[in-house]
């Protein structure tokens, strides 16, 4: 009983604590102006990050060494280093974009200003950080992100009309003079969906919860229901702006803007239901995002690393992480728009996707990693094909960046 | 399990390349301004339509006032940005007209937010202040096809 117990917790932790900000604005955005017409990019993401996430975690659980451990040992020190700065910068840019997601979440709910609470809002960070274990860290985070299912339930509440918004889905097209805009927008959701610190947390985390050989079956079924539930919600929160926000004319620059639908279908309630979520999901990938900085600079160095060791056991790890989440907060107080730096992250995210995927593509296919667990020819075949789409994704990401004006 | 030796060859190539794409990334992107007439008018329209929204909700009991507030604040951000821009851009002659009268009715709007902000800081109707967006939402989205046309 305790064993479905956990596979149920590790499945719904994952559903809830898929979506992040990137998630959140860009499915807003990309819905409130191409309605559903880019849900099928929401669909390979997930694809992505499934088959990415699975060859991680049996990479981790088999070989007891996380991502960045065996990028170093597969690429050498000066590659690696290479390839550290990129993923490094990419999720530090996520970080101070979550930590405003929180601020800004948090200005729903009380009415305060985001910038008065950024600093309460990184200790509080910090804190969680230092003192609560990984394993509640987690769950918790995980469970209150179930409550963004406000969304979908918001959507069916709204009483759309499905045949229309599933023929946006199964035909999608760019309206007339957006197709280099449909285009950015759809490297930017499938950034958002395939965020690279997912895989440097979740395999990091699999050495955390000392996962072994005998959790690959638990590890596989949280990747592949999780994150596919997951997707769902990201679905969602498209298709309430689809409905709501598109006919009137409102493209989503804000947050307060993403909860329209909502209160629209649900309420007052839903709309506090729905900013709860998202103060779960932001401050979870907050977290995520903050110790996956630590993990990659301790594991690329050779240093003690996790959460499960005291600060002065494992003193640089602690202090990389406490020095990123001080950084971010500075970015913050500038009074940089959180919004405008999640737009970036994502895109930057699909840039710096082959830097993690091809190493982990490379080692999941090696026996001296993996033993007999290596990629079957049906998922090698599946990698590859997200090796092309990543690839791809990834050199067209600044181009139309800069040809769309970020998608204007 | 034994350590794997390096195998150094085409991944330091490949990663350098993936690098320079990251860090240059930054760079592309600060040279990546949007034609501010085009996307002045399109982010006045949109937050003078979210203010509407957010108004009706309120009025039916749907979303609370602090909601609200924010919702009002942030598209009073958007109208500051969006002057700033229209100030700040050239253009054409027929441009220029197009883009005094957007800059007439971005003020205008900046002050019917501003009334709407303080009615609901008052806890009072929005009613009037209300209709003064829903009126020049209507002015924003005759200007805003001008502005795609022209």
């Amino acid at each position: 009983m305790k064993r479905y117990w956990g596979v149920a917790l590790g499945i719904l932790t994952a559903i809830g604590g898929f979506v992040d900000i990137g998630d959140l604005v860009t499915n807003a955005v990309v819905g409130s102006r191409f309605g559903m017409s880019l849900a099928w990019v929401v669909l390979v993401g997930v694809g992505g990050i499934c088959v990415f996430a699975s060859m991680a975690g049996r990479v981790t659980a088999l070989g007891q060494r996380a991502v960045f451990e065996i990028i170093r040992e597969r690429l050498g020190p000066r590659a690696a280093l290479a390839n550290l700065i990129g993923s490094f910068a990419m999720t530090f840019l996520t970080l101070t974009a979550e930590i405003g997601g929180v601020a800004l979440a948090l200005q729903l709910l009380v009415g305060v200003d985001p910038l008065l609470l950024v600093v309460p809002v990184a200790v509080a960070l910090w804190l969680v950080v230092w003192r609560v274990r990984f394993t509640v860290m987690e769950n918790a985070a995980g469970l209150l992100g179930l409550l963004l299912i406000g969304f979908v339930v918001a959507l069916v509440a709204l009483g759309p009309d499905w045949s229309d918004l599933g023929r946006q889905a199964l035909r999608p097209s760019a309206p007339e003079g957006s197709s280099l805009a449909y285009a950015y927008y759809a490297v930017a959701l499938f950034g958002a969906a395939m965020t690279p610190y997912e895989v440097f947390f979740f395999s990091s985390g699999a050495v955390e919860e000392r996962w072994g050989a005998r959790d690959l079956g638990v590890s596989r079924l949280n990747v592949l229901i999780g994150f596919p539930l997951g997707g769902l919600l990201s679905l969602g929160i498209a298709g309430s702006a689809a409905v709501v926000l598109l006919p009137a004319g409102i493209e989503v620059a804000d947050l307060s803007q993403v909860v329209l639908p909502v209160a629209t279908a649900l309420g007052v309630a839903g709309v506090v239901v729905v900013t709860l979520g998202i103060l779960a999901a932001t401050a979870g990938a907050a977290l995520e995002t903050g110790l996956s900085c630590g993990y990659a600079l301790a594991q690329y160095a050779g240093w003690p690393w996790g959460k499960r060791l005291q600060p002065v056991q494992a003193p640089q790890f602690h202090v990389t992480v406490a020095g990123v989440v001080l950084a971010a907060v500075l970015l913050l107080l500038t009074g940089v728009d959180p919004v405008l730096v999640t737009e970036f992250s994502v895109v930057f995210s699909a840039v710096a996707l082959p830097l993690t995927y091809l190493p982990i593509l490379v080692v999941a296919n090696d026996p001296q990693y993996v033993g007999e667990h290596t990629n079957g020819p049906v998922l090698n075949a599946v990698a590859l094909v997200y090796l092309v789409i990543i690839a791809v994704a990834a050199v067209a990401a600044i181009p139309l960046l800069v040809l769309t004006r970020m998608g204007a | 399990m034994k350590r794997v030796e390096r195998r150094p060859g085409c991944c330091s190539r490949w990663a350098a390349a993936a690098l320079v794409l990251v860090l240059g990334a930054p760079l592309a992107a600060c040279g990546a301004a949007p034609d501010p007439l085009d996307v002045a008018a399109s982010d006045l329209t949109s937050a003078a339509a979210t203010v509407q929204l957010a108004l009706e909700q309120h009025e039916r009991g749907r979303l609370a006032g602090t909601t609200v507030e924010v919702v009002v604040d942030d598209a009073l951000g958007t109208v500051a940005a969006a002057v700033t821009s229209l100030t700040e851009s050239a253009g054409s002659p027929t441009d220029r007209e197009l883009r005094s009268s957007l800059e007439r009715v971005a003020v205008d709007l900046g002050t019917a937010l501003r009334d709407v902000g303080d009615a609901l800081g008052r806890g009072e109707a929005t009613t009037v202040s209300g209709a003064r967006v829903t009126e020049l939402a209507a002015r924003l989205d005759r200007l805003q096809r001008e502005a795609g046309a022209s």
